[in-house]
Order: structure tokens, then C-alpha cells, then sequence
């Protein structure tokens, strides 16, 4: 029954719709009159003028496609842009004096003034430069991402292979480590004599430690005292003054309070406990007999005693230095040397199990440093190690997590919170750092340009990202 | 225990260091003055001689000051100033053969006022007679009672407090009641260099305010409304300077002064126009039936001018026409502001407005604070960061956004903008008169005279170099107390000599207006048909003229936010609207309620800006994240709908010196209870009442009601039933609307608010117990000087509504919504009629 109301005829368009949208708003003949109706609302009827009447009737808007009359509109108003891509403009944009050519190059969102003109050919000429520049670009960046994948791949494969030689040495090291020792076994008993070299050492040994001990303390005191004048003045300095080298000095005194590694209070247990167990070592090797147990108190005077009445009495010459006596240095050398491989192959096996991005992309940059004056400030990143800000580190690299680099452990801030980043990687000619911001207290967030994050550009995203230069309109 | 000293350790951080600032007692000129006025036994000052003059406008004559040794002449002057009381008394001093200037300084009325005419009035039978008013004068010794209405209302030197501080021949010239407390040196630790050339120079007078009990004025202090008594504490000190995270409820000094106190009760307010540029204390002293208030400065002549009204708005009135009236503003100032110390370079600039447009809250200026310069060297861009600022304004001036930047009056030394301003001896000069050298921001540097009118073509002349024509760049003067890091209570010395060889001692508090008013010439030199657009930190009475201040370094606190209201109002009622705090809070990082409580209370700020420490974490309206970013976003688009109301209310600023947000005491002063409400305000005469929230976790408002009008809610703008209790959630701003009022708004959102200019008004109108309102709007370009305009009263009576208009410039209606009912259907320029039962509403 509706179809008999329904207009034949069509009207010219409606202003601000789309060609495809135009029929929403084909008027139906009420008692010979031309209406229509909201587009989610059929009970309100409207007369077909007051569509585009300046004033809002629908609730969702519909009557107002071509004004800003309504807050809510169910589509953007829509420029025709002829010789170039169409745009759809937010209404707020209509008649408001601007020419938002980015949108409506043909200068139809200020319809009612008329003070725009159509710019499409020369922004079309502008686009087609971008595109074909933008296209340019990223074909050759993307040549470029495929040498920074494959360097990565290379690095990887580098690693791997270390990874195997290490692997591979490991036996070889310990048999050599095992013949070492057998050896020395057989050796043991003519040693001795090992510490008659070393008694006048140890008394030496113990005087500087007792002087280097007086020094710090008289160290300590100092540095408490000028503690104190600094804190005074940081906490009671006029900053109207503004002197600079007041406020600068103030500010590295409170970052050096904030970074001070807590006091080790006592370390005469640490140091008795090393003398005690190389005492204990020397009693081992010496086998003389002297089984007094040291107490606390008397320790230092007792190991004193033992060791210069032990070793000091025996006349030197009977000391006959053995060959064996130079394999446990041997020996120690290539433990350690083979913890340091044991070591260097679980650091290659967790660093092939970290995520680096797509196609284990970071891994190329393993060695980049980027500095940037920035802000008054100057930038060092190594990508995959620590960021510097002038002496400041700002933090070490944690890991790669949803697209963006995450770095920790930084020199803590005063009254804050340890300093802290994020990187994040743009698509760009690269790599260079762009920008710094401090969106939290002590929080740093980088961008760094780079051509290892193109990917394959649409259409769509060129002409999102299109910019037009206003000085050649 | 642990948190205690965390606690304290902040406090001792973060509070003003008063020791810098000198108490009164400390104060030489104060601490005499006290003295004096505890010590005085009978005023030796007796009027000897008077004459009024033939053409009936002007009585002269002299005051005999009785020295046990001699007679000091002093002479005295009365006028009529635009039809109010004036009253000088000065001078002769002998010449001593100093650098220093030897006479009182006489020239404030020069910098404070605009072109006066004298009235005519009558002397007979020692009284003195103008419009309905009548002073008697007492000879001996000098006392003035003021009548109006049949009553006296005001005494001056009832107390004896009459203090002329003579210049002293010998050592036994004094009386035995003054003192000679830091005469000749000055022993508060800053200011032990001082050489006080002059001496002891000061004055004090006493003011009897028969039956006020509630005064306010003398800004600038962190403090209530309403003035307090200072009987067990500092008084009230007017001193420009730079003060370093003040502390609220104090009655230390900040960075302006405007020497006006007012006060009112049922059929009288008055206004003491203390004209002084000098540091100044005021003491108050509330007795039962009357207040005392005791003025004293340091030096300069003694002036002041009485302003007796019927009501607190005609003061303001009489003031404007004294003080001048606010220029009405560019359209673009009453928008949102977006500052930060540092938008650091082009790119952030841009970005940060581009993000406005992205999540659709509009804004008019941006803000670049001493960063963008190289080195501090004012008049130059760093070009690292700012390679190329023309380029940017232009990007922001496609979106119709304008570009703020900072130019102090401390000029770096060792560049050629600093070397032509000592070439030219246009600096502020030391003690020797030779070039004056300070510390401030960029290090060493000079300060210019601004007192000097061989300065301003100077000024014009690298602003217009640095500016060029840029229509879209205003300015931003900060600094001027003149803030001087090195210099004695962060200021400049007070035996510097400016121009006339005038100590700065004398001028102090008028550097500020000085330096401003020179900017402002320089603007109009530039381009004589844009508004310019100045704000400035440091002001004196005249400031309102030519510039907007702000409230200083405030910090992210409830308590900050609070006390922004009192002070805000006490700037209004002295004739100096265009004021704001910082929304958010200067020093430190506010929490995400307190920020959004600060913009719904900022919109109603008639300067609103945001702005933020260099040290603070970026708090620009998206970074807090929704639903705080749309509760901003709604606060902020508010104020553009609600623009039409401001642009109106400046106007009428503009010819009458009404303030744009007003207490509610001043159409009510019948009703005993709200003379000293400091936490709701309305807007002009709009009849739109405020209070904001300015407690944490706040959701009740108790509304203090001033008359037995209907008031509706009008919660975030929106017209609703009559008022009742109800909670307010993060989102609403408490607002009601006051039954026979007709507002205008802009309902659209525009990107800024040049681009609203096209769009049409909706009225807003809220019927009043017999179905009436009324309401006005002005409309104009909003940025010239043009006469263009047109003055629009809107009417609604017996069901119609009708407006008529003054003046041709062409405005739209869209739409009425009568007590929240909508109504399209009308035309422009004809009488409608609404068939609305509006009781039915109530």
C-alpha cells in the first residue's frame, strides 16, 4: 500500500549526499504534499524543505545531511571532488570559513559561502607525486628490509654456529681439565710449603687492609659532612634566585641521593670470614698440628700468630717451589674458562629464544647506536642494549612485546620511580630517532624511523596519509 | 613514623619561603606607621588655609604639621574626580643634592587613570557638597566625615592615624610618638644594600566605615573573598612580586596590586581608591558597628579618591570611569587556552593541535613559553626547534587558532636587542644611575624602563620585526613585578631609578601596568584595526585596560583550586575580569578528578587557561583517557556554547564595569547571610548561577539561594525543571538557571570559536513567577575595531517573545527553548506567539 505514495519523479539532489544514498531521500506525496519521513524514525514526517533547512529535526539527524544543524548525523556529508577521489566530510567542518581541502578538494564543504576554490587538479597532481614518491619509497625500503632480514638471518646463523663450536669444544676442555687434576693429585704431598712465600705478604696484606680501613672510615666522615651541607642547601636554597649552577648542582645532588647504593654497614665479618677460610686453607695444606679454635674476638690475633708462627720460623731455603704448584692456577683458568662457555651457551640459547619482531628483525640491529640531539637533551640507543640520556640512563632493554621495545632499570628519579622507556618503530627512511616524550614522570617514549617496518602500501593508506602542501595551492 | 618525615620533607619542599618576604614588622615604613598609631596621643595635623577656587571645581590650601621645634607646611588639594571625592596633600622638600629625584612621586594618577574632567561643587560652612553628597570637614585637627542618605558612613582620621612622614632637618624634628625604625638603612637581610637617599618618607591613614562589616579588594592575595580582620595578624600587603609557590590563605603579597577596597550594606557600598604605587600595608579592624582600615605606605604623596554609591555595581562604575573600562576582547581570548612550559618545538606544537581537532575539542590559542627563544633572548626564535614559526601560524591559522608566546621585560645581555636598549639608556637604572644589571631566566640580564617614553618606539620597533604581520600571534608578559632572581624579595632594588630620576621605591607597583601598556602600543602600532591580546602577570589599577592577568604559579591542590574562586571574584569586583588560574594546577601532577573537576570549574574562569611546570607529566585533555577526556571534552565545549553569554557579559564590562562573574551578595544586599559566600558566583547579570565542585569525591553541592526567585537546574547548560537537591556525578557542572532570564548560546561544535561565527544562536529562557524573562546579547566581529555591531534585548511576556535590535550587524536565531521546551517555528524580528503553559513546568 506505501508504494502508492511513493514519488516517481526524482528530485535534484539532495546536498551532501552520496549518489548511492539519494534515494533515502525521495519525498512520498502525503494529501498531494511532498514529504518525507527520518531515515530511523518513520512516525516524524517532515515537508521536504526542511531537509537542509539549517534546523535539526530528526533525532538521528537524517534531515541535516548538508548542514551542521544536528550533533549526530548517520553519514558524512559527501564532496564530490570531480578529478579526484571523493571525500566525506564531518558536518562540523560545513561553512565554517575553512577550506578543508584535505577532504573536500573542491572547496564544496563551504557550499554557502562559496569562498573555496575547487583545488582538485592541483591537489590531484599533488597526490599523484606522493603516490608515486610513496611507492618509490617503499619498494626501495622494502629491498632494504629484505637485507635487514637477512642480516638478521645471518646473525642468527652466526650464533648458531657459535653456539656449536662451543658445544663441540666442551669435551675436550673438560678431559684437559680432569688430566690436570689427576696430575696434581699425585703432586699433593710435597705441598708443604706453599705459604712460607706467602707469610710476610699476609702480615702485609692485613696492615693495609687495617690503614686502607682507618682511610675509608675518615672517607666516610667527609662525605657525611658534605652530605649534610648539600642536603641543607637543597632543602633550604631561595629558588627565586634561580641561580642555574645552584639549581643544576641541587638537581644531581638528588639524583645522586636517589641512586645511592645502601650503606654496607660492617664488613669486618666479610673480611675476618675470607683471612678464616684462608687460614683454614693454609692449616689444610700445612697439616701443623695447631688445633686451637679461633673465637670471635681473638681471630685476627690467633690467625696472625698461627700464620707468622708457622710459616715466619722455617728458614726459607727449604722451600722448594714444584711444578705441580703451577697446575691449580692452570687448573682454576680453565674452569673458569669453561663456565664462560657453559655461560656463553645458555646466553646464545636464550637470545635465539627471545621474540625480536617479525622475521626476528631486531636481531639486525643488535650492534645499531642511534644518537639524536633532541629537546636540549642528547640520546644514545643502542637498540638492544641500555638508552642514555646526556649521563643518564634512562633504562636497559627488557624485551619486544606487541610491536613496541621495552626497556627497564634505569637511574631511579628523585622522589620517582626508577626512569624507564618504549620504543616504537615507524615505516620510515631510517634508522633515526624523531621524537621523545615523557607522557608519565621518569617514562620515556621514543619513535625511531626505519625502513624495517614497511610493509606493502594500499591505495587506501596512501591517500590516508596524504598530505597536501598548502604553499602550492 | 617513615611517612611522617616523608610528609614533612614534602611540606618544607614545597611551601613559599616567607623568610624572603618582609613582615611588617620588619618593614621600616609599617613597622613605624604600628607605632605611630599605638603611640599617637592627639593628630597634630591641622588645616590652616583653605581656598576654593572661582571657578568652583578645586579647593587648595595647607595642613600645619605641629613639630615641638617648628611648623611643617604641608599643601592639599580637593576635587571632584568624575563625581567623586579626590583628596591630595604633599610636599616642599629641600633639595639635598642627590642622583634621586627630590620630589614625592605624584605621577600614579598618570599611569592608573585615563582622561578626567573635574566637577564643579559647593564649599560653604567648612562642608562640601557634590551630587548627594556631603563631607564635612574638620579643621583641627584635619577629619573628614562623608554623609550620604542622611548618615554619615565614613571617617577619615577619626583614629589619628594621619601620618606625613616630613622631610627631617634635624635629629630632634620628629614628634615623640614616631619612631625612626630603619630611617636611614634597612636591615632585613635582602635589603641591606638599600641607601634609602630619602629617608623616611612615609604615610598612613585611617579610614572609620560606620556599619560595614564586609570588606573586600586589594588584590592580589591567596586569600578569602571577604577581607579579614588583621588585629592578631600580618596586614594585608600590596607589593608586586614574584612569589615562589605561595601558600593559600595568606596575606603575604603577589604579583599585582590594585589599591581599591570596597565594601557594602543594604543602600550603601563604597569604595577607598588608595591612589599609591609605593609597598603598601593595609591593616583591618572589624569592631561591632564599624571597620577600621588603616593604609600605609612607604612613600609618594598622599592621594586617595571616595566612591559612595547605592550599589556595589555603581562603584565599579565610578571606578571604571576613573581607571578606564576593560577594552572588550578579541573573541578568540575568551576561548580555551592550551599553554605548557614548553610545547618544545614546531612538530609538538602541531601535533598537540592536531589532536584537538582529532578528538573534537575546540580551542583558540596555543601557547609557547620562554623555550621557543634562543636562549631566552626575547625577539628571536630558536631556530633548531622553530626553524620555521611563520609556517606554523599559518597552519594554525587555517582553523582560525592563534599563537601565544612569552616576551618578559628582562632583556639577556650581550645581543643586539639588549645592546640597542643600552645604547639608547632606556634601562631601569641602579642607585649610581648607571645601567641596572639582574639575574632572571637567561642569566645576566637588563630591564627596560617602560617608564621612559623614549622606550616605546623601541618596543614597536622589534615587535614589529619579530611579529611582522602575523594576524594570529599575540603576546604573553610574565615576569614584570619586575621579578629579579638576585634582587631583594625577587625584585628589583628599590633605589633603581627610572625615568625623572625617580626611585623604583616610588613606582613599584606600577612597573608591571608600565611594561604592558607599552606592549600593548606596540600591538596597535603594529596593526590598529586587531584586538591585541596581552596577558600579563604583574597589574596595577588601569591594568583592565589593555590586558588579562592570571593568578601565577598555583599547584595541582584541592586547596588551589578552591581559592582560585575568591581570588577571581575579588579581581572582579575591582574592575579587572579578565583573570584566571591555571586549570590543572602549575606545579605538579593533578589526579585525574581533581583535572576534571578543574576545567568544569575553569570554563567558568573568565581568562581560561590550561597550563603546566616543565617538570609535570603532559596533561592536555586526551592524555587522562576517557571517561575523564569526554567529561573535559563536555566542560570545554560548555564554555563555547555558553561564549555568546561572555562576549555579552565583557561588553557590558566594557560600559560599565558590571564583573563578568559576579558574588552573589551584589544585587541581594538585603539578605544578611550571603555577603561573604566566596564558592558561588553568577555570570553578570545572566542570571546563571555557579558553584563547582572543588572537593575530592564530592557529590552533593548545597546551594546557597540569594532571593526568593525561581531557579532551575541547568546542570552542564541544559535546562531542566525548577531545582532540587540531586548527587552530581563526575560529568555535571553544578549550574542553575535564575527564573525571568534570557541567555543566549552557540548549541554547535566548531573546531574554534572564529569558526562559529556563522552559526546560529539558540535562547535560552527561563520564565520567572509570573511567565517573564528577559536577556541582551552582543554581537560584533569579535576582532576589530569596527563599530559594526548590534546590541540585541530579547523579551518574553504574556506567552511572546520578541527582541529588538540595536545596531545592523547580522546575527541568526535557530531555535528557543522555553523551561526545556523547544521551539522552531518562529521567525527573526516578529512577535511569536508560544502557546506554553509554563506553570505547569514550575
Amino acid at each position: 500500500m506505501l508504494l502508492l505514495f511513493l514519488l516517481t519523479t526524482v528530485l535534484s539532489d539532495i546536498i551532501g549526499v552520496s549518489p548511492e544514498d539519494q534515494h533515502l531521500y525521495q519525498p512520498e506525496i502525503i494529501n498531494g504534499e511532498k514529504k518525507w519521513h527520518c531515515l530511523n524514525d518513520s512516525s516524524i514526517i517532515l515537508n521536504v524543505n526542511q531537509i537542509n533547512d539549517d534546523i535539526c529535526d530528526c533525532p538521528d539527524g537524517s534531515d541535516e545531511p548538508g548542514t551542521n544543524a544536528c550533533p549526530v548525523t548517520p553519514f558524512k556529508f559527501y564532496c564530490k571532488n570531480e578529478g579526484f577521489i571523493p571525500g566525506y566530510i564531518d558536518q562540523f567542518k560545513l561553512n565554517d570559513g575553512v577550506c578543508d581541502y584535505e577532504i573536500c578538494c573542491d572547496g564544496s564543504d563551504e557550499y554557502k559561502f562559496e569562498n573555496c576554490e575547487n583545488k582538485c587538479q592541483e591537489i590531484n597532481r599533488q597526490y599523484q607525486e606522493y603516490k608515486e614518491e610513496t611507492q618509490k619509497f617503499v619498494k626501495e625500503a622494502l629491498k632494504k628490509k629484505d637485507s635487514i632480514i637477512n642480516q638478521a638471518k645471518s646473525k642468527r646463523t652466526q650464533l648458531i654456529n657459535l653456539w656449536n663450536k662451543l658445544e663441540k669444544s666442551l669435551p675436550m676442555k673438560k678431559m684437559e681439565i680432569n688430566n690436570l687434576k689427576l696430575e696434581a693429585e699425585s703432586n699433593q704431598q710435597h705441598d708443604l710449603t706453599v705459604f712460607d712465600l706467602l707469610g710476610d705478604k699476609i702480615v702485609n696484606l692485613i696492615e693495609r687492609i687495617e690503614n686502607h680501613k682507618k682511610s675509608t672510615i675518615k672517607q666516610q666522615n667527609s662525605i657525611q659532612a658534605l652530605e649534610k651541607i648539600l642536603d641543607r642547601l637543597s632543602k633550604e636554597y631561595n629558588p627565586n634566585f634561580n641561580d642555574l649552577a645552584v639549581k643544576d648542582s641541587i638537581h644531581k645532588f638528588q639524583h645522586y641521593v636517589s641512586n645511592k647504593e645502601e650503606e654496607v654497614s660492617e664488613d669486618i665479618h666479610e673480611t675476618n670470614q675470607v683471612l678464616h677460610d684462608l687460614v683454614e686453607k693454609a692449616k689444610e695444606l700445612t697439616h701443623s698440628g695447631d688445633s686451637t679454635e679461633p673465637t670471635f674476638g681473638n681471630m685476627f690475633h690467633h690467625y696472625f700468630k698461627t700464620i707468622i708462627g708457622t710459616f715466619l720460623t722455617k728458614p726459607k731455603d727449604s722451600v722448594e717451589p714444584k711444578s705441580s704448584t703451577d697446575l691449580s692456577p692452570k687448573i682454576g683458568a680453565l674452569e673458569k674458562e669453561l663456565a664462560e662457555y657453559e655461560k656463553r651457551i645458555d646466553d646464545i640459547k636464550n637470545n635465539l629464544n627471545m621474540n625480536f619482531g617479525p622475521d626476528d628483525i631486531l636481531r639486525a640491529f643488535d650492534s645499531l647506536r642511534i644518537t639524536k640531539k633532541l629537546g636540549g637533551y642528547h640520546y644514545i640507543i643502542n637498540i638492544l642494549g641500555s638508552i642514555v640520556q646526556d649521563d643518564i640512563l634512562i633504562g636497559n632493554f627488557k624485551e619486544y612485546k606487541d610491536g613496541k621495545l621495552y626497556y627497564n632499570k634505569g637511574a631511579r628519579c628523585w622522589n620517582g620511580p626508577q626512569r624507564s622507556a618504549e620504543v616504537e618503530f615507524q615505516c620510515g627512511k631510517g634508522p633515526e630517532l624523531i621524537s621523545v616524550s615523557e607522557p608519565e614522570k621518569c617514562h620515556y617514549y621514543f619513535i625511531i624511523k626505519s625502513e624495517a617496518w614497511c610493509n606493502e602500501i594500499t591505495d587506501e593508506e596512501i591517500t590516508e596519509n596524504f598530505k597536501i602542501n598548502y604553499d602550492l595551492l | 613514623m617513615n611517612l611522617w618525615l616523608i610528609l614533612s620533607l614534602f611540606t618544607s619542599i614545597l611551601a613559599v619561603k616567607d623568610y624572603l618576604f618582609k613582615p611588617c614588622e620588619q618593614n621600616g615604613f609599617c613597622n613605624r606607621n604600628k607605632h605611630y598609631s599605638k603611640n599617637v596621643e592627639s593628630s597634630p595635623y591641622n588645616i590652616n588655609e583653605i581656598n576654593f577656587n572661582s571657578e568652583g571645581n578645586f579647593i587648595s590650601g595647607i595642613i600645619h604639621k605641629s613639630l615641638p621645634s617648628r611648623t611643617v607646611k604641608l599643601p592639599f588639594e580637593i576635587s571632584i574626580i568624575e563625581g567623586n571625592f579626590r583628596f591630595k596633600m604633599n610636599e616642599n622638600r629641600q633639595d639635598i643634592n642627590s642622583i634621586v629625584n627630590i620630589n614625592r612621586y605624584d605621577e600614579t594618577p598618570k599611569w592608573a587613570f585615563i582622561n578626567t574632567t573635574n566637577d564643579q561643587f559647593i564649599y560653604k560652612n567648612k562642608e562640601i557638597i557634590y551630587r548627594d553628597h556631603k563631607v564635612a570637614v574638620q579643621f583641627n585637627p584635619v577629619k573628614f566625615t562623608f554623609y550620604y542618605k542622611g548618615k554619615p558612613q565614613l571617617i577619615i582620621n577619626d583614629k589619628h592615624f594621619l601620618n606625613f612622614e616630613h622631610q627631617l632637618l634635624n635629629d630632634s624634628d620628629l614628634l615623640p610618638f614616631e619612631s625612626t625604625y630603619n630611617t636611614n638603612s634597612d636591615d632585613f637581610p635582602d635589603s641591606k644594600n638599600d641607601k634609602l637617599p630619602l629617608g623616611r618618607e612615609s604615610i598612613g591613614l585611617d579610614f572609620t566605615l560606620l556599619e560595614f562589616n564586609h570588606l573586600y579588594g586589594i588584590p592580589e592575595h591567596a586569600d578569602s573573598f571577604s577581607l579579614k580582620d588583621t588585629s592578631n595578624s600580618e596586614p594585608y600587603r600590596l607589593y608586586n612580586v614574584d612569589i615562589f609557590e605561595y601558600e593559600t590563605n595568606s596575606k603575604l603579597p603577589m604579583y599585582g596590586s590594585i589599591p581599591l577596597l570596597v565594601t557594602s550594606k543594604p543602600e550603601v557600598s563604597l569604595g577607598i581608591f588608595w591612589v599609591n604605587s609605593a609597598d603598601t600595608y593595609i591593616d583591618i579592624n572589624k569592631g561591632k558597628d564599624s571597620s577600621l582600615v588603616h593604609f600605609m605606605s612607604e612613600n609618594g604623596i598622599l592621594e586617595f579618591i571616595i566612591i559612595i554609591e547605592e550599589k556595589p555595581q555603581l562603584v565599579n562604575y565610578q571606578y571604571g570611569k576613573i581607571t578606564g573600562f576593560s577594552t572588550l576582547p578579541n573573541l578568540f581570548s575568551l576561548g580555551y587556552h592550551q599553554c605548557r612550559w614548553n610545547y618544545n618545538d614546531e612538530g609538538d606544537v602541531l601535533d598537540i593541535h592536531s589532536k584537538f581537532d582529532q578528538f573534537e575539542i575546540p580551542y583558540d590559542a596555543i601557547w609557547l613559553d620562554i623555550e621557543y627563544a634562543e636562549n631566552k633572548k626575547y625577539f628571536t626564535w630558536n631556530k633548531e626547534t622553530f626553524p620555521n614559526p611563520e609556517k606554523m601560524m599559518s597552519v594554525l591559522d587555517r582553523t582560525g587558532r592563534n599563537l601565544i608566546v612569552i616576551i618578559d621585560p628582562h632583556i639577556k645581555t650581550g645581543y643586539q636587542i639588549s645592546d640597542e636598549l643600552l645604547a639608547k639608556e632606556i634601562t631601569i637604572k641602579d642607585s649610581q644611575n648607571s645601567t641596572y644589571f639582574g639575574h632572571c631566566w637567561p642569566g645576566e640580564s637588563v630591564w627596560i624602563d617602560t617608564l621612559n617614553p623614549n622606550s616605546q618606539s623601541y618596543w614597536n620597533n622589534n615587535h614589529l620585526q619579530f611579529m611582522k604581520n602575523n594576524k594570529n600571534l599575540h603576546l604573553w608578559n610574565d615576569m614584570n613585578e619586575p621579578s629579579v632572581f638576585n634582587g631583594p624579595e625577587t625584585s628589583s632594588p628599590k633605589d633603581n631609578l627610572h625615568f625623572g630620576n625617580y626611585e623604583h621605591r616610588s613606582i613599584h607597583n606600577l612597573y608591571g601596568l608600565t611594561y604592558h601598556e607599552s606592549t600593548y602600543k606596540s600591538l596597535i602600532n603594529r596593526n590598529s584595526n586587531i584586538r591585541p591580546f596581552i596577558l600579563t602577570r604583574s597589574y596595577f589599577s588601569g591594568s583592565q585596560r589593555t590586558s588579562a592577568m592570571w593568578t601565577g604559579d598555583n599547584m595541582s591542590k584541592w586547596e588551589y583550586l578552591k581559592i582560585s574562586i575568591p581570588m577571581i571574584l575579588t579581581s572582579n569586583i575591582v574592575n579587572f575580569p579578565f583573570s584566571g588560574a591555571d586549570v590543572g594546577g602549575f606545579f605538579g601532577n593533578p589526579s585525574k578528578e581533581l583535572l576534571t573537576r578543574w576545567y568544569q570549574t575553569g570554563i567558568f574562569y573568565p581568562f581560561f587557561r590550561a597550563h603546566a611546570h616543565i617538570d609535570s607529566r603532559r596533561r592536555e585533555p586526551w592524555v587522562v583517557g576517557d571517561p575523564y577526556t569526554g567529561y573535559i571534552r563536555d566542560a570545554i565545549r560548555l564554555r563555547y556554547k555558553l561564549l555568546p553569554v561572555f562576549y555579552t557579559s565583557f561588553y557590558i564590562n566594557s560600559i560599565n564595569g558590571t564583573p563578568v562573574i559576579k558574588p552573589i551578595y551584589y544585587e541581594n544586599l538585603d539578605n544578611g547571610d550571603i555577603y561573604d559566600i566566596d564558592d558561588e558566583f553568577f555570570i553578570s547579570d545572566t542570571g546563571i548561577l555557579v558553584k563547582p565542585i572543588t572537593d575530592e569525591a564530592e557529590s552533593k553541592v548545597n546551594w546557597i539561594i540569594p532571593d526568593d526567585s525561581i531557579y532551575y537546574d541547568f546542570t552542564n547548560g541544559v535546562l531542566s525543571g525548577v531545582y532540587k537537591d540531586r548527587e552530581y556525578g563526575l560529568g555535571d557542572i553544578p549550574m542553575l538557571l535564575k527564573g525571568g532570564s534570557i541567555i543566549p548560546m552557540k548549541l554547535r561544535y566548531r573546531r574554534s570559536s572564529k569558526l562559529m561565527k556563522y552559526d546560529p544562536y539558540t535562547i535560552v529562557i527561563a520564565l520567572d513567577k509570573d511567565g517573564k524573562a528577559y536577556g541582551e546579547l552582543y554581537v560584533d566581529d569579535g576582532e576589530s575595531f569596527n563599530n559594526d555591531h548590534a546590541f540585541i534585548k530579547f523579551k518574553f511576556e504574556n506567552k511572546k517573545f520578541s527582541y529588538c535590535i540595536d545596531g545592523d550587524y547580522l546575527f541568526k536565531l535557530e531555535k528557543l527553548i522555553i523551561n526545556g521546551i523547544t521551539v522552531t517555528n518562529f521567525k527573526n524580528n516578529t512577535i511569536v506567539d508560544f502557546d506554553i503553559d509554563y506553570h505547569d513546568e514550575l
